[in-house]
């Protein structure tokens, strides 16, 4: 088995500080379908482009760090025997067919700080420690997003 | 004792006809495309010493394979501590560590024909760039040299040869399956390998650069892999319809260039110099094609270009059926290309006002912006509605576009005639 990190590409993430449990809803049943299925290992769903700051070289700009279309609104990490496999994972996220696409990439190495796993028990899959935290710093409530 | 040259001659042929059979064995052993090439190339290099010695087998093909397969297995044996560093080839279906046979080398059935397919549907999977697909191809599935490729496409022998690294690398970390795609995916994944053996061919019948307009080395590689593809997947259409698509295309080659050098178009061609039983065997095959519904893109190609090869004469050419051919194609491959040479059957049907009016609308599209065929179309139609003057700046937006010499010539040559009204 391998490890790929599936990378969210659309208009603007859903996740703003004040959307309701709607705005998200399909990306929740999304991520709940991953987990279950047993492929998903981590998830982070990012706030919106506007709260996004890049640097360059000396310079600090607000905004994503390229300026185009889409922006990276989430990515989540999930495992499968081979790129045909993981390529038919990442196909089934809805925002490929709501304008918006994924990419996928295997992964080289990852390391997660022990003790930042904020998943409600049953979520956290082969026991790995994953931090899922807001742009505040504060826990997200006990569920990662899988969607933008 | 066999003859130096007679073995020379084995080998080369059973290289030329047999490479990717050999190699795509290898591979399923070696569960790596780099060491299974490095193996398959010594096995042809000792039968170049054991075929003199002893003599030539059989069945080649089984030779080298088994040979091949021995190499792998003892470098794996040897270096497993190095190899496991990097992932493997990925086989999704669990498949035994073949045994080699010791005394029963020859058994043709060591090899089973689909290998090979795993081998061109890896080589051609979408998750590489389609110039890498290509090179891929040429090395792996052909055995042509890196730098034969980089010649072929005009890059350096470095440039090419870091692109076949490339993609092998990727084939390996994203793990790309060595197998054939499942049904579900068949048709998808089929549509990139006939894209990269069309492309083989185009670039091939006319070099898109350099003096030469027929790179027949090309063309012949994509003629055998068209072949190689039709044996092993007989029941697929669109198969059919590219190896029938290159037969007619390829009937005209010798025809194409004058004793001169100089470029004639399909009316000036000598049509008693085709190869008729290459159109012949085509258009059977078409027929065969177009009994089963409904016809993919490559058939109606094959189709339209069989239509035309097939005209006693070019006055004599079905242009309407041709135009419905066309429209058709345009039905299931909606290319701006496809459009554009409709127009040149249309004038034809509906004279040439009424194609310059096609071509015009065609001419907004901005994926034809940089296509040389465009004005060059636009010229030959101008001509014909007397305009010489539009028709000569035409001919000269088409010559700025044009890098082939042997086109360029018929430009510049088109240029010079309308410019002093001839």
């Amino acid at each position: 088995m391998a490890q790929y990190a599936v990378l969210i590409y659309v208009h603007d993430s859903a996740h703003a500080p004040d959307a309701t449990p709607e705005d998200i809803e399909t990306c929740d049943q999304h991520s709940d379908q991953l987990v279950e299925s047993g492929a998903q290992l981590a998830a982070y769903a990012l706030t919106p482009r506007d709260m996004a700051t890049s640097i360059r070289g000396d310079i600090i700009t607000d905004g994503p760090f390229i300026d185009s279309k889409e922006v990276v609104a989430g990515f989540y990490v999930i495992e499968a025997p081979d790129l045909d496999a993981a390529l038919a994972i990442a196909r089934l996220n809805p925002v490929v067919r709501d304008g918006g696409g994924v990419e996928v990439r295997p992964v080289h190495s990852s390391y997660v700080a022990p003790g930042h796993s904020s998943y409600v028990a049953g979520q956290d899959v082969a026991g790995q420690d994953v931090a899922g935290r807001d742009v505040a710093g504060r826990d997200v409530a006990g569920r990662d997003q899988a969607a933008g | 004792m066999t003859g130096d040259a007679a073995v020379k001659a084995a080998v080369a042929d059973a290289h030329r006809r047999e490479w990717a059979r050999v190699l795509a064995a290898t591979a399923r052993v070696a569960k790596d495309l780099d060491l299974a090439e490095e193996c398959v190339q010594e096995a042809y290099a000792a039968a170049l010493v054991s075929w003199v010695r002893g003599a030539i087998p059989d069945n080649p093909v089984a030779w080298l394979t088994t040979a091949a397969k021995r190499r792998a297995i003892d470098t794996i044996r040897h270096d497993s501590a190095v190899r496991s560093r990097f992932p493997l080839l990925v086989e999704p279906e669990e498949a035994p560590m073949d045994e080699l046979p010791q005394e029963q080398a020859y058994d043709p059935d060591v090899v089973i024909p689909d290998e090979r397919l795993r081998l061109i549907f890896t080589c051609c999977h979408p998750a590489l760039a389609q110039e890498a697909q290509v090179a891929l191809t040429l090395r792996l599935v052909c055995g042509v040299a890196t730098r034969d490729i980089a010649g072929a496409f005009l890059v350096s022998e470095p440039t090419m040869a870091a692109r076949i690294t490339r993609a092998k690398q990727k084939i390996s970390i994203a793990r790309i399956p060595y197998r054939v795609p499942p049904r579900a995916e068949l048709a998808e994944r089929l549509r990139a390998v006939l894209a990269v053996i069309h492309l083989l061919f185009t670039t091939g019948h006319t070099a898109p650069s350099g003096e030469s307009l027929v790179r027949g080395d090309l063309v012949d590689r994509a003629m055998h892999m068209a072949r190689m593809l039709r044996e092993l997947m007989p029941g697929e259409t669109e198969v059919q319809g590219l190896y029938a698509l290159l037969l007619v295309t390829d009937a005209r080659r010798a025809t194409r260039v004058a004793a001169d050098g100089r470029l004639l178009r399909l009316k000036e061609q000598d049509r008693s110099r085709w190869d008729r039983d290459a159109l012949a065997e085509a258009h059977e095959v078409i027929v065969g094609c177009l009994c089963q519904a409904p016809p993919g893109r490559y058939v109606l190609q094959a189709a339209i270009a069989s239509l035309y090869a097939e005209a006693p004469s070019y006055d004599q050419t079905d242009w309407p059926q041709i135009v419905v051919l066309y429209n058709r194609l345009l039905g299931v491959w909606p290319s701006p290309v496809v459009a554009l040479n409709r127009v040149v059957p249309l004038a034809m049907v509906a004279g040439p006002q009424a194609a310059l009016a096609e071509l015009e609308r065609l001419e907004q599209d901005e994926r034809l912006s940089g296509y040389r065929y465009l004005p060059a179309i636009k010229a030959d139609l101008l001509s014909r509605l007397g305009r010489a003057d539009e028709a000569t700046d035409a001919y000269r937006r088409a010559f700025a576009l044009a890098a082939n010499e042997t086109e360029r010539a018929f430009l510049a040559e088109q240029i010079d005639d309308h410019a002093h009204g001839t």
